[in-house]
């Protein structure tokens, strides 16, 4: 066989072994939903959303957790989004590039990889205990809003660094100053990048489970948070709630809640791609 | 200079060169056909002006060439300039060897050498040599004090020029028989006076080439 | 009630602040013994210059001659490199712009800026020749339509964007561009107007464009253009300075600099005999 014949055969071979691993993941991926689907869709009516959670199967709902969730959500969105993206914007733009701002970059980049249960212990010793917040959907927000800062920090920076210097010049050149140059052009250009950032860093949040188990958030909480300092509950603790109980009823249950929890990631994520191809046409 | 551009520019001043010996080589073939009577050496620089013609049209277009093509600025524009009326001048200088060779074809006289002495032929045949030979070095060398001895030999041919008239009313009165002769002789005379004129010209558009100094028209010492 | 009134007259900017502030009487620029480095690099070495109103002067010479640092000393955006450092005094009508108590952002406004590629900011026409205004406290409707037409005109692309001014800037063409990014700068109305090779990314219809425009600019501003293109600097410029090395060898007349230069080093660059 010569080279060229030799070449095409690596071709085909790599080709083929890419189809190969790309099947496999799409595969399980399909099992897995199709399972879930099969256990969970018939159980899926209004009354599982709005029903609270309770001894009988047939009569738990997921409304307290839904309810919670969404509450973590918001609150950790208006926590982490502005702390996040000025966080963000000012290492990029108004620190000056030197070893500690070097020293800085890394530890944010490695900050995003600590397991999210350290997270967790934090929260619960600094959030629960020391500023006395209890197990509150509030001390949750704040610990999934550290978990996530990093993210939303790495996110901001690299939507800013894409913002090319020939707009900056053209801003400045017009006797713009900082601030206006970045209230007026930078954001807004990389708004889109930012947003995307932000979008996946929640939808992380939304199904983040351990670290809300360690700050206090129990799997039986008979109502939903009226205010930021209530107990609470998440959708993915009422669904290892469920899972362990040997009742089958409440495998229907937890397949039901995954589907309704799969469904909102989805959603989020469906967002931010959108916001992302906005954002890229833009510098077409 | 891009090569190409350079090159060109090589080529275009050789053609200058070639134009140069071209025309005083006609000139010194005409003078010495006239002075022997040569008839088939008439004949000869009658027939090599179409060629000084066709090299006139080619350097012509040779120099709208390198203009359109090669944007020339500075001392390459002058040098261009200074080819195109270079060129002019000594098409005419050419001319007039031309118009020589014509008298003696035409006329069946040989002319008596007394006449030729009397009217200092040879010393104006002569100045005009040396002029031809300080803008050749001149053209060559790029040496502007070579063109510059031209301007002060032209002087001695408005000199003579000037006094031919008188010195023909005398000769005539002397010997009536030789009015044909003497009209032969001051034509060429005024035709070597504008020669030199011609050659002073090609003087000032060398030393604009290379100086960038304007002469003309100016009063030269 | 006192109080309050003069905190306003503070903040609010006049019609007539901004139209005294932008009388565009050209100016005339003084340069004395600049000399910048970076760092440790001297890249120019003690430049002394002086440059008429009203006048094309167009900065010639091989690339990293300096003449792109030179030309930005003139509206201090030098400042956001690392390591510049500049030394010696730079005149605006008598007034040397780099004293500690200039406001940067003020020089700006007199001294606008063009660049090599167009820059256009990805938002509708009239937002991008509005900028300018914007950024200065500019909030009379009227009075920024006006403005933005006027400019839009002088920058002779009105005519092509008039019907629909909230189009993207970035859906115009590279020459239309590069005309709109002119117009927001002539928007706020400075003296002097500093082009680092303007037309170098345009093909040649709108390269001659730009050139008539800057013709006609020239009767009410100052206008300093870094050009690669040596016709261009022949066809459009006044005043031609001939860069080498972070020197200024030659500046003069640009007839004279084309037909009979007084340095050997400008007549081999010129007739493009460089080493």
């Amino acid at each position: 066989m010569n080279s060229i014949q030799k070449n095409r055969l690596k071709d085909q071979l790599f080709k083929i072994w890419g189809i190969a691993c790309t099947l496999l993941g799409l595969v399980l991926l399909t099992v897995f939903i199709g399972d879930i689907l099969i256990d969970g869709i018939k159980r899926i009516d209004w009354a599982f959303i709005t029903d609270l959670p309770s001894r009988k199967a047939e009569k738990s709902g997921i409304y307290t957790a839904l309810m919670g969730s969404i509450w973590i959500l918001i609150l950790t969105t208006l926590i982490a989004f502005p702390i996040g993206v000025a966080a963000g914007v000012y290492l990029e733009e108004y620190s000056k590039k030197n070893r500690l701002s070097t020293l800085l970059e890394i530890n944010i980049s490695n900050l995003a990889g600590v397991p999210s249960i350290i997270y967790g212990l934090l929260g619960l010793e600094v959030f629960v205990r020391i500023m006395n917040l209890g197990a509150s959907v509030l001390a949750g927000a704040l610990t999934l809003s550290l978990l996530i800062l990093p993210i939303i920090i790495v996110a901001t920076r690299e939507a800013v660094k894409a913002v090319p210097k020939s707009i900056r010049d053209a801003s400045y050149a017009l006797g713009a100053s900082k601030w206006q140059t970045i209230w007026n052009q930078i954001i807004p250009a990389s708004g889109g990048g930012i947003l995307t950032g932000v979008i996946l860093a929640l939808s992380r949040a939304v199904g983040e489970t351990a670290p809300l188990i360690v700050v206090g958030a129990l799997a039986y909480v008979p109502f939903a948070p009226s205010n930021p300092m209530d107990e609470f509950s998440v959708l993915p603790i009422q669904i290892f709630n469920w899972i362990s109980r040997p009742q089958h009823g409440f495998i229907e249950n937890a397949a039901a809640a995954i589907i309704i929890l799969l469904l909102i990631t989805f959603i989020m994520n469906g967002i931010a791609v959108y916001f992302r191809n906005k954002w890229q046409k833009k510098w077409k | 200079m891009v090569l190409n551009a350079e090159h060109q520019r090589e080529l275009l001043n050789e053609s200058g060169l070639k134009m140069l010996s071209l025309c005083i080589s006609q000139i010194e073939k005409a003078t010495e056909a006239f002075i022997t009577h040569d008839s088939d050496l008439a004949e000869e620089v009658i027939n090599t002006e179409t060629r000084v013609n066709a090299l006139d049209l080619k350097i012509e277009n040779d120099c709208e060439k390198f203009l359109a093509l090669y944007n020339p600025v500075a001392i390459d524009l002058r040098f261009i300039m200074a080819v195109l009326k270079i060129n002019f001048d000594l098409e005419r200088i050419a001319d007039h060897a031309y118009g020589i060779s014509r008298y003696i074809v035409d006329q069946d006289k040989k002319i008596a050498p007394h006449l030729l002495k009397s009217l200092e032929f040879e010393k104006m045949y002569n100045t005009i040599m040396s002029m031809f030979e300080n803008i050749t070095v001149a053209y060559q060398e790029k040496d502007v004090k070579s063109a510059r001895k031209v301007f002060k030999k032209d002087k001695i041919l408005d000199k003579i020029n000037a006094n031919s008239f008188a010195v023909i009313e005398k000769e005539i009165k002397k010997d009536p028989t030789i009015i044909d002769q003497t009209l032969l002789i001051f034509g060429v005379i005024k035709k070597f006076e504008r020669v030199g004129d011609l050659i002073k010209n090609v003087a000032e558009e060398i030393i604009f080439y290379i100086d960038a100094e304007v002469v003309k028209h100016k009063n030269k010492k | 009630m006192a109080k309050e009134m003069e905190i306003t007259k503070e903040k609010k900017i006049t019609m007539q602040q901004v139209e005294d502030s932008s009388s565009n009487s050209a100016s005339k620029i003084e340069i004395k013994d600049v000399k910048v480095w970076y760092d440790d690099f001297m890249a120019i070495k003690g430049i002394d210059m002086s440059i008429k109103p009203n006048t094309v002067t167009a900065f010639i010479g091989p690339s990293g001659c300096g003449k792109s640092t030179f030309l930005r000393l003139f509206n201090r955006m030098n400042d956001y490199v690392d390591g510049f450092k500049m030394e010696g005094k730079i005149k605006l009508n008598g007034k040397n712009i780099y004293k500690n108590k200039v406001n940067v952002e003020e020089l700006r406004k007199q001294v606008g800026m063009v660049f090599q590629k167009p820059n256009p900011f990805p938002k509708s026409i009239f937002e991008n020749v509005a900028y300018g205004l914007k950024i200065q406290g500019i909030k009379d409707k009227k009075f920024i339509n006006e403005r933005v037409e006027k400019a839009l005109k002088q920058a002779d692309l009105w005519d092509e964007v008039k019907d629909n001014l909230k189009k993207s800037a970035l859906a115009l063409s590279g020459g239309q561009q590069q005309r709109l990014c002119i117009a927001r700068t002539l928007a706020v109305e400075p003296s002097i107007i500093l082009m680092d090779e303007p037309t170098s990314a345009l093909d040649p219809i709108s390269t001659a464009k730009i050139e008539d425009l800057i013709f006609e600019l020239k009767e009410k501003y100052t206008i300093i253009i870094v050009t690669h293109n040596m016709q261009q600097a022949s066809r459009i410029s006044d005043y031609t300075a001939f860069f080498y090395i972070g020197e200024l060898i030659e500046f003069d007349k640009t007839k004279t600099i084309f037909t009979n230069p007084e340095k050997q080093q400008t007549e081999n660059y010129i007739t493009g005999r460089f080493g």
